[in-house]
């Protein structure tokens, strides 16, 4: 290896310059930020460090948007190793960024949202302590993000992967003065280290049978070393997808986002709602040839993603507090994105992700300012609020047009995005996971509207004191709802079927292979009547729903008592407005811990008592062996002389 | 054959060694005239003959020098920086250490620099003679180091213990040098390599040469803690002051398989075949043994002690591959092993104003001082061989190597005793995050370099688990 | 007439004698002792060798090891006694078998 050499040949190449070759710089601006403020940030830049913070991201956009420009100019990816990473005689794995479109879309993604979210922490974080320790994790956060969409192979992926889980558990106990905030972080790590574990075994088998872990090489041989539908192709991919449910809360894995708002809500925004949490998808999409290559994991995924969507939003149904409902709503959202990829779709999904991305941290952050009109850092009882309209009329506004975005009415982005899933999953011929998508879509109107209702409309319910401090944000905070907002509002238009499908023409280089891997169902969308009448039709129900939660909430608050005189039998659902959650409660929770207490049975008979007699026979040994340490320098002699009568031995011998 | 021209040049081959001698002289002057009570002056002096010595490393030449009986290869210089880096590290740790005993007297850094110099003496040696003499000033110092506490009767005793084994194994060593010398007729390494090489065979015949090769690998499998010549260093380790524990588990350790290499690798390679099957066992041996025994330790040092023993059966694993991948690996894995194991006694020497000795003691340390203990855990996950660490990378490399040679069986033995690891290590780690402190106690205030000791070795682990090729680079070029 | 292996023999003998002394004796001075006698024995080697070896020997170099190893040995006494002698300040014994506070 020439020492040191690749550095050089990365920056002094012969080919003529491009601006994307700039990409370094943006995780390096966000890595300064960090530096300077975790050294700095205590004593020297105290208050400051915020705004430096937010500079820095501001870099990383300018430069991000430079590179996305280059890109969708030239439409040439871009490859570069900066230096090697490790290696160990043939084994060299360079360290190196790979930009080609979908980079593009996350980079766009994740420097706007970042920067503004960065924005408006500023705000949010204002007085509280420790705010430069917040403003060194955050910019970490964003380097680690940017390596992730970055890296040229898997374990660059990886690391960024586990940094920014990391930055996440270090962020959600970032009260770690208080216990849930510690508690959530735990358990944040134990069930990401599940999906870790088949991550990295993945990888390896990856490794194992490609010879390569880079994702030019990945493109260029996968298709032809697995057989589709070959077994170890689908094994290798199944392990990546547990890793990506970890992530991106999927079901199984999914229990430890909801906690994990213990944070405070810049993050819950930017890391459990519009970057991190998407990974997993991001990751899928990255590798769509793999994916399409096996069949049955695309079943898999749109399973989970489809069955995940709907449970998160039931579940959404009758959560009390503000942020656990977005939680709820965002494993929802991802469930969508996970079902476009199951369906083959992922230019759709990769869309939805963008949108989701603005409209889903534009309600977090209304919900934050909601959070800070209150004096909470925690979560805000939703029963409890109400009428807020008045009081809060920017957050408001921004929360309506989000909330309109995710319901899936147009002209609104989540229209778009959600509109073409629901499309691609009809046309691919998957009618049960249309079915279930329509209906989660009925759901996420509705809870997003009830949550609406109860926090904006009617009158207000909390106390007299709290009343009287409700004020609306400052300038730094409602100025970022605004822009997010106005993204939630136009941020579909780059992707009007038929009209001007610019987002999917621009992706297409991409998913081209896969695509025509993935199968010939695609024909359908010829259709355009069927794309039209399905739209409708989801649209007839986004608004069913919206008019059902108003009518509930708002227009009849009476309807329960209704109910109850009119069928005895619902009163005691009526009366107990979380018949659904103890319903949930009794079935699945309770369903789950008798799984649970079996399987622990099961552990403690057979797994834990069998672990502990091999633990106490090694603990035995061990005991038995250290006895042989008497003390005595004799015995220590003896010893030695033992080891040299047996070198002698075996050497001359 | 001209023994006697002495090449004045030659000097600058022993820059290095020269630079730390009058560092430790003028400590000693300085003890004399000024009478430096806090250890300040010694501190300074130290560190900085230190930072020069390693900048005085990058004039390696691989020129040979004083009649070959040293050489100044890429090797030496790259072992020469482990050594540096552990006792520019345990320096740092020491004089607080030493403070709170109000023990920082300039003597103790003389030791500690003269120790040093003897590695380097060691890890150049192109013959017998310096090779013996570099040990013995490894060791002498070494031993008086280990009594430094002399009111204390456990430093007491670790260093009779120290000193009667060790001079014991040195004994074995000067023989087996003795019948080495008798085969071949010469002390110098490359005149046997040339010797052998050239066809004439070893007088009077060749199980003489093998009986020396013997015992010299049984004297320096002593100071490379090889079970089972390992019983010296739970005692010892547990006696000794701590970061003088730091210094004998890292440069010591390292010295000795800069001995072995320079011995068993460079001058005799064809000798494997015999020594191959036997050191495969004591390998094996030494992985188990050591972390078998480190699970049921109460006494944090014991437990780390086992550890190292441990960790020697890892570097002797590699050192068995013989291959070019094994002992780069070796090479790499001393590096990281020399960070993390300088962390974890640096954060044992500093956790208190009385020392932490038992591991029970450790509980409620992140709440005392969360520094100490974050540190604390990245050494330990480190050791645990931790992605994103030094360990990582290092058992990475040690493993790939041990495959590549066709050890597999022991690579597995090395992966399942490495699982057992986790047991020990993590508990540490549990103890100082989840449980409470039974008594809370004065925090011993961190001073400076004491810190920057710390902040260095995690960042060296960190470098080295995220760019494990800053390090590779310049071992590739060693051979 | 003394040959090589004479020497060698006597110096086994002593060598076998050093590291005995150290196993079965209990007297700290008696095992300090027994280890000069272990590099007495390798010293008597390296002469006969560099006496007995046929040529091209240059055994002058064997013969700076032999006074490289008794100036090492002196020091070595030196160190060695001085350790001893804190630790009879500290014990008021020199029996090695009293010293095994450390174990385990």
């Amino acid at each position: 290896m020439e020492n040191g050499q690749g550095i050089i040949t990365a920056f002094s190449t012969a080919e003529p310059f491009r601006w994307v070759g700039l990409v370094w710089l943006v995780p390096l601006f966000p890595a300064a930020a960090t530096l300077l403020n975790g050294l700095l940030g205590r004593k020297v830049i105290r208050y400051r460090t915020g705004q430096l913070a937010t500079v820095a991201m501001l870099g990383a956009l300018i430069v991000s948007l430079l590179c996305i420009w280059d890109i969708a100019r030239t439409g040439q990816p871009y490859n570069v190793d900066y230096f090697i990473w490790i290696g160990v005689g043939d084994f060299q794995l360079p360290f190196g960024f790979y930009v080609d479109q979908l980079t593009a879309v996350m980079l766009f993604v994740v420097s706007f949202v970042g920067t503004v979210i960065f924005l408006y922490a500023i705000g949010y974080m204002h007085g509280h302590p420790g705010y430069w320790r917040f403003f060194t994790y955050m910019p970490l956060f964003a380097v680690m993000m940017f390596l992730l969409v970055l890296g040229n192979s898997l374990p660059v992926l990886f690391v960024g992967w586990e940094g920014v889980g990391l930055c996440s558990y270090l962020l959600i106990g970032y009260f770690f003065d208080r216990d849930y905030a510690a508690q959530a972080g735990r358990k944040a790590f134990i069930v990401n280290r599940i999906g870790d574990f088949g991550f990295l075994l993945g990888m390896l088998l990856l490794y194992w049978t490609l010879g390569s872990v880079r994702f030019t090489d990945i493109v260029e041989h996968a298709p032809d070393i697995y057989p589709a539908g070959s077994v170890m192709i689908t094994v290798i991919t199944l392990l990546l997808f547990l890793g990506a449910t970890g992530k991106s809360a999927q079901i199984p894995l999914f229990v430890w986002l909801p906690d994990a708002m213990a944070g405070p809500t810049p993050v819950s925004a930017l890391i459990h709602a519009a970057t991190m949490v998407t990974a997993g998808v991001y990751m899928i999409a990255r590798l769509n040839l793999l994916y399409s290559l096996a069949p049955i994991s695309l079943l898999v995924v749109g399973t989970v993603g489809a069955l995940t969507a709907l449970m998160a939003a039931t579940i959404a149904f009758t959560q009390r507090e503000a942020k656990r409902i977005l939680a709820y709503s965002t494993i929802s959202q991802l469930g969508y994105m996970f079902l476009a990829l199951g369906v083959g779709a992922f230019d759709a999904g990769i869309f939805h992700l963008m949108t989701h991305a603005f409209f889903k941290a534009c309600l977090f952050l209304s919900a934050g300012s909601v959070l800070h009109a209150f004096h909470e850092d925690r979560d805000v009882d939703i029963f409890q609020a109400g009428g807020l309209r008045r009081y809060m009329p920017m957050t408001r506004l921004a929360f309506l047009v989000s909330a309109v975005a995710i319901a899936g009415i147009p002209p609104f982005a989540g229209f778009f995005s959600k509109d073409e899933i629901l499309f691609e999953a009809f046309a691919g011929g998957y009618i049960l996971f249309w079915g279930i998508g329509l209906t989660a879509a009925f759901c996420t109107a509705f809870y997003m509207f009830r949550l609406y209702s109860l926090l904006f409309s009617g009158e207000f319910r909390g106390t007299e004191h709290q009343r009287r401090h409700l004020h609306e944000c400052p300038f730094i905070m409602w100025f970022p709802l605004v822009i997010l907002a106005l993204l939630s509002l136009v941020g579909g238009w780059v992707n009007i079927p038929g009209l001007f499908p610019k987002f999917h023409a621009f992706l297409r280089p991409v998913f081209a292979e896969a695509h025509e891997l993935a199968g010939p169902h695609r024909e359908l969308a010829g259709a355009r009547i069927w794309e039209i009448s399905l739209a409708l039709l989801s649209v007839l129900v986004a608004l069913t729903g919206i008019f059902a939660a108003r009518l509930c909430y708002v227009q009849l608050p009476k309807l329960p008592h209704w109910f109850a005189e009119t069928f005895p039998s619902l009163f005691i659902a009526s009366l107990h407005k979380y018949w659904i959650d103890e319903a949930y409660q009794a079935t699945v929770v309770k369903g789950f811990y008798s799984a649970c207490r079996l399987a622990q049975w099961c552990d403690n008979r057979i797994i834990v008592a069998g672990l502990n007699a091999f633990a106490a026979l090694i603990r035995h040994l061990s005991e038995i062996g250290t006895q042989l340490q008497t003390g005595y320098v004799r015995h220590y002699a003896l010893a030695i002389v033992i080891g040299v009568v047996f070198l002698l031995i075996g050497m001359l011998l | 054959m001209n023994n006697f021209a002495v090449p004045i040049l030659g000097i600058q081959g022993i820059m290095p060694e020269l630079l730390l001698s009058l560092a430790a002289v003028l400590i000693l002057l300085l003890e004399m005239t000024a009478g430096d009570r806090e250890g300040h002056g010694a501190l300074s002096l130290s560190v900085a003959g230190l930072i020069l010595a390693f900048i005085a490393t990058f004039g390696a030449d691989g020129k040979q020098v004083f009649s070959s009986l040293l050489v100044n290869d890429n090797l030496s210089a790259l072992l020469d920086r482990v050594f540096l880096m552990a006792a520019f590290l345990v320096t740092l740790v020491s004089r607080p250490y030493l403070a709170n005993y109000g023990l920082a007297k300039g003597e103790f850094f003389v030791l500690l620099l003269l120790a040093t110099v003897g590695m380097m003496v060691m890890g150049a040696a192109m013959d017998f003679i310096t090779m013996f003499l570099g040990l013995e000033m490894l060791s002498l110092s070494l031993y008086v180091l280990a009594g430094f506490f002399k009111k204390d009767v456990l430093s007491g005793e670790a260093a009779f213990k120290y000193f009667i084994l060790g001079a014991f194994a040195t004994g074995f060593l000067v023989f087996g040098m003795a019948f080495v010398f008798g085969a071949l007729g010469t002390t110098n390494f490359a005149a046997m390599a040339h010797t052998l090489s050239a066809g004439s065979p070893p007088f009077p015949s060749v199980p003489t040469l093998l009986f020396g090769l013997a015992l010299i690998l049984a004297g320096l499998g002593f100071k490379i803690s090889l079970v089972p010549f390992h019983t010296w260093v739970p005692d010892v380790y547990t006696g000794a002051p701590t970061p003088v524990t730091a210094l004998i588990a890292t440069g010591s350790k390292a010295a000795g398989f800069a001995a072995l290499v320079r011995i068993f690798m460079i001058t005799f390679p064809g000798s494997f075949q015999f020594w191959g099957a036997a050191f495969w066992w004591l390998a094996l041996l030494t992985m188990i043994v050591g972390n078998l025994f480190a699970l049921v330790q109460v006494e944090i040092k014991r437990m780390f002690a086992y550890s190292s023993v441990a960790n020697g059966g890892y570097l002797a694993m590699a050192f068995l591959s013989h291959s070019d991948v094994g002992i780069k690996a070796l090479l790499f894995y001393l590096f990281a092993y020399t960070f993390m194991t300088v962390g974890v006694f640096g954060v044992v020497s500093l956790a208190g104003r009385r020392e932490r000795l038992l591991i029970s003691e450790y509980a409620g340390l992140s709440r005392e001082n969360p520094f100490l203990a974050a540190v604390m855990s990245l050494f330990l996950l480190s050791l645990a061989g931790m992605p994103g660490t030094a360990g990582f990378f290092g058992k990475f490399y040690l493993f790939a190597g041990a495959v590549r040679s066709g050890y597999l069986g022991l690579a597995l033995v090395g992966i399942l005793t490495t699982i057992l690891s986790f047991y020990y290590y993590l508990r540490v780690i549990v103890y100082m995050y989840m449980r409470e402190s039974e008594m809370p106690r004065e925090a011993l205030e961190l001073a400076g370099s004491g810190r920057t000791a710390l902040v260095l070795a995690a960042a060296g682990v960190l470098i080295l688990g995220c760019f494990p090729n800053l390090i590779w680079i310049s071992i590739e070029q060693v051979f | 007439m003394i040959t090589l292996s004479h020497y060698l023999f006597l110096s086994m003998i002593l060598f076998a004698l050093g590291v005995t002394g150290l196993m079965v004796r209990r007297n700290a001075i008696i095992l300090l002792m027994s280890v000069e006698l272990m590099l007495n024995a390798a010293n008597l080697a390296v002469v006969a060798f560099a006496r007995f070896r046929p040529a091209p020997a240059s055994a002058d170099n064997g013969m700076v090891l032999v006074f490289m190893v008794m100036a090492v040995a002196a020091a070595e006494v030196a160190i060695g006694l001085a350790i001893l002698l804190n630790l009879y300040r500290q014990r008021r014994t020199v029996n090695a078998d009293e010293l095994n506070v450390l174990k385990g």
